[in-house]
């Protein structure tokens, strides 16, 4: 049987499955220097990790050629699929939010409305639920500034600790959902190879505590 | 933006080689052979006939009329068993192999080849069925697989009474589903009372397994109708254990997709080499009421790409077939050629014949084609070996 094979999303999300790792005796030294590996060595060869952006790690358990994954809910909400999401696992929290002026009146208003996002899927999702016709703007890099030239009136965008948008004059207008690290895992790999998961869900659940 | 599946070689051959398989054992149990129009009327589609997302369907006009392009087989089976069948004695057994299209996904164009055992209901008809489909996946070549199985039952009436809204109850549907424990214990938080159907909904994500999750599940699921359905499930696991396909079943009481379609047992197979589906189905019953017809049917789809893609991931796939042998004939074989060729194919050999003008070339063609042999007749016969591939 091949290892199993767990994508990891890098960054941030790397830094705390790390730690999670070594709390529960995973050993992960390949994952400290990886230099220019694209796989890594994980749990003495047990498992194997691949480092990758957030939305590839969701398209790589989708697809099964990684069985699980650690993953950001805000790719898992944009980016639809069949994937088991079995732990919530802690670490990377923040918030999905629509921030703008506290003067916009994008709640209140009624004319024609922009907001500018990276995450078309959940802001087209939300807005729909709240029954606003808002035009989307797609933006891939700093959200932040769409407002701030007049693109949009607001932005939704992941928000840690705010500091970004205070420095920019903006604010958060409404909470959209609590956002975390996730333990993802492919559904057939779940069928197939319940048991070894199983060992491995169960490791890392005992982490959390 | 559609992915193109131009199939041609090794992959139209490892299809066709999974296909035949599978035709034959359906055929060998009993099943007859159905297809049915590439364009049905839209309205068919609709309401609990199916287990399709309407956006999921290509659809064109003719006429005034809304017509779609085959999203799906089992709805067209039960258009014609509706129809046109109405004498026939049940059970029907029908089996297809055609192709579907679906809007706005990753692939366009799906080979599937299933069964329908139509008008058969009770533990008899669900054995046969997971039977069929372990035997079906055991032809295509598959060896490393397990068919998961669920009931529909189960989940519907756990939330049956619960004081929840259509919104929230789609959200502990889609919980359940992602065997989200978190989301679903946040969604049932705001349920007062109820206890005995919210513990056993906590714990639905993770009641799947072998034979060994039933204790778990007749402690924990106590509503009537849910137990009825747990017991049930549980009699065709016993069941498929005494046929010797016990340790490919894995028992799945979160199973929760197209919970508006399935009125009963569910099922889902996959293999190892590809992380899709190689097969779905289920019990439907709303399908026939269009029709009059107050008949429940069961059925599953093989799904032949996913198929194909793990075989082709464990090596086991088809390849397209070289042929054993070129003839070459000189100015006065023809006709022993020909006879020749007749002989050799009669034997099972695959023959292809020379069309170019002189030996040498065709020896060169056979090579590069990866042809083992070239026979020359007319003047002096005699064979060559090319150095490809296996002799004769």
């Amino acid at each position: 049987m091949t290892p199993l094979r767990i994508a990891i999303t890098k960054g941030r999300l790397l830094d705390s499955s790390i730690a999670l790792f070594k709390k529960v005796g995973i050993e992960c030294e390949a994952l400290e220097r990886p230099g220019r590996r694209l796989i890594l060595p994980l749990d003495g060869g047990r498992m194997e990790a691949v480092l990758a952006k957030g939305e590839d790690v969701v398209t790589y358990v989708e697809h099964g050629v990684c069985q699980l994954g650690i993953a950001g809910k805000d790719m898992i909400e944009e980016h639809p699929s069949n994937v088991f999401e079995v732990l919530d696992l802690g670490f990377g929290k923040c918030r999905m939010a629509v921030a703008g002026r506290p003067d916009s009146g994008f709640f209140t208003g009624g004319g024609q409305r922009r907001a500018a996002t990276k995450y078309d899927g959940i802001a087209r999702a939300y807005f729909r639920r709240e029954n606003m016709d808002v035009a989307l703007i797609h933006i891939s890099g700093s959200v932040e500034l769409a407002p701030l030239l007049g693109l949009s009136d607001v932005i939704v965008d992941i928000v840690e600790t705010g500091d970004t948008l205070r420095a920019n004059g903006l604010e958060v207008l409404r909470e959209i959902c609590p956002l975390s690290a996730r333990l993802i895992i492919n559904p057939a790999a779940m069928k197939l190879r319940k048991s070894e998961l199983d060992v491995y869900a169960k490791r890392l659940e005992a982490g959390l505590k | 933006m559609y992915t193109a599946r131009d199939l041609f070689a090794d992959r139209r051959a490892a299809m066709t080689a999974v296909e035949r398989a599978l035709a034959a054992c359906y055929e060998s149990r009993g099943y007859d052979e159905i297809s049915t129009p590439i364009l049905e009327d839209f309205s068919m589609f609709s309401g609990s006939a199916t287990a399709l997302d309407p956006k999921r369907i290509f659809k064109l006009v003719d006429n005034g009329e809304v017509l779609v392009i085959r999203p799906d087989s089992t709805a067209p089976i039960g258009r014609i068993v509706g129809t046109k069948l109405g004498e026939a004695p049940l059970p029907l057994r029908l089996w297809y192999n055609q192709e579907v299209l679906r809007a706005g996904g990753s692939q366009t164009e799906l080979s599937q080849c299933g069964i329908e055992l139509i008008g058969a209901e009770g533990i008899r008809a669900e054995i046969e069925l997971v039977d069929t489909a372990a035997g079906a996946l055991s032809a295509a070549g598959l060896s490393d697989f397990k068919i998961e199985l669920g009931h529909a039952g189960i989940f519907r009436n756990l939330i049956k009474d619960l004081p929840l809204s259509a919104e929230d109850a789609e959200r502990l549907r889609r919980a359940v589903e992602a065997k989200n424990s978190a989301e679903v214990n946040e969604v049932l938080g705001s349920v007062k009372g109820f206890e005995r159907e919210t513990e056993a909904l906590r714990r639905l994500p993770m009641l799947f397994g072998g034979a060994e999750i039933f204790a778990e599940a007749e402690q924990l699921i106590k509503q009537p109708a849910a137990a009825e359905a747990v017991a049930f499930l549980k009699a065709v696991c016993t069941a498929l254990g005494y046929l010797g396909c016990g340790d490919r079943i894995i028992a799945d009481l979160g199973l929760v997709n197209n919970m508006n379609y399935y009125t009963g047992m569910i099922l889902g197979g996959y293999a190892s080499g590809t992380g899709e589906r190689v097969l779905s189905g289920g019990r439907y019953g709303g399908l026939l009421g269009q029709y009059g017809k107050n008949l429940s049917a069961t059925g599953f789809a093989v799904n032949i790409d996913a198929v194909c893609d793990a075989l082709e991931k464990n090596g086991a796939a088809t390849p397209a077939a070289v042929p054993d042998i070129m003839i070459w004939y000189g100015a006065r074989g023809l006709q022993e050629a020909y006879e020749t060729a007749a002989e050799l194919r009669n034997g099972g050999k695959r023959v292809e014949m020379s069309t170019l003008g002189s030996l040498d070339e065709t020896v060169k063609r056979a090579w590069d084609k990866g042809i083992p042999l070239v026979l020359a007749v007319g003047g002096e016969t005699r064979y060559i070996e090319t150095g490809r591939g296996t002799k004769i």
